[in-house]
């Protein structure tokens, strides 16, 4: 079964012809899986957002492609153990439902929200508990 | 959606056509004869006069409400009226959200700390803001947004909303 996945890493600062062949390098661990590239895009040479080991500047270049399921760990395994890279990601792409924005019903009062509603039948469906043993009065006295 | 007349309304209905009942055989008979203006008490017996006259037919009034009881009935359609839902900003614009965005994952996360606003603060509904949390650390998982403080290049972005006037009060 083939899924939509979506990899992106960073490439150390090199020159342009290194980290071409270094990004070519990461492609060619999808095709030897067997899977499909769709896209390679490249974000370019960017400043990075924290030091990752001792480099302040990466390429960024996100990889959209087609894969059997069975060989993701493999690509995954391939491209961490790559020394030129500082980050990789991979992400399922898939299609999120549309959301039934729900604001008008939070922003009334508690009582009238349908969540806290929710609450109180669940709160009134439940069996009541053993009621506490009423106390002998007279020993107390 | 189909509604149900009640019977106020059939009885209002009713009272209208006969009022209109009698109102076009009254006008049929001011029409012949014309109204007399005399003294106020002579003038307001005119007047009864006229009503008693007319007999009210209730079968005849029942047979012209059944007739066109069908063309008189209200349209199906959605409640012209009815207010309009408040919308979060992302439902409203229907905006994606997605990890790459840098730029407008950034405008939900704090210029001075670097967290990500609440929901009371940002606005949103709880699907989304769940969404805008899970992209956000996606992001900073891949290496693309930082952890601790708001991108410099961010900071002019317009701001969509007040920290310190959140929708609703601060829980603490």
């Amino acid at each position: 079964m083939f899924i939509l996945y979506e990899m992106a890493f960073i490439v150390k600062h090199l020159p342009k012809i290194k980290t071409l062949t270094v990004a070519k390098r990461c492609v060619d661990q999808v095709l030897k899986a067997g899977g499909y590239v769709s896209k390679i895009e490249s974000l370019g040479l960017q400043d990075l957002p924290q030091t990752m080991e001792g480099n302040s500047k990466g390429s960024y270049f996100v990889v959209r492609f087609v894969a059997p399921t069975a060989s993701l760990d493999s690509i995954k395994t391939a491209v961490k153990l790559d020394e030129e890279l500082l980050r990789r990601f991979f992400v399922v792409i898939t299609k999120n439902k549309p959301v039934e924005c729900t604001l008008h019903d939070e922003l009334k009062p508690p009582i009238y929200r349908s969540e806290v509603q929710k609450m109180i039948k669940e709160a009134d469906e439940r069996k009541p508990k053993v009621p506490y043993p009423e106390r002998n009065v007279e020993l107390l006295l | 959606m189909a509604r149900k007349l009640p019977l106020q309304m059939f009885i209002s209905i009713r009272a209208s056509l006969s009022c209109r009942l009698f109102g076009s055989s009254a006008m049929k008979r001011q029409a012949s004869v014309p109204p007399s203006i005399n003294d106020d008490g002579k003038s307001h017996n005119s007047a009864a006069r006229q009503f008693q006259d007319d007999k009210f037919d209730a079968k005849a009034v029942e047979n012209m409400i059944r007739t066109s009881s069908k063309k008189d009935m209200p349209i199906d359609m959605t409640n012209p009226y009815e207010k309009k839902k408040v919308q979060c900003l992302l439902c409203r614009y229907q905006l994606k959200l997605d990890y790459k965005n840098m730029k407008l994952l950034s405008q939900f996360v704090s210029s001075f700390t670097g967290n990500i606003y609440e929901k009371h603060i940002t606005g949103l509904c709880q699907e989304q803001q769940d969404r805008l949390v899970k992209e956000i650390v996606k992001s900073r998982n891949a290496g693309f947004m930082p952890h601790v403080f708001k991108k410099v290049e961010f900071f002019r972005d317009p701001k969509l909303f007040d920290p310190n006037n959140p929708m609703k009060p601060h829980p603490h």
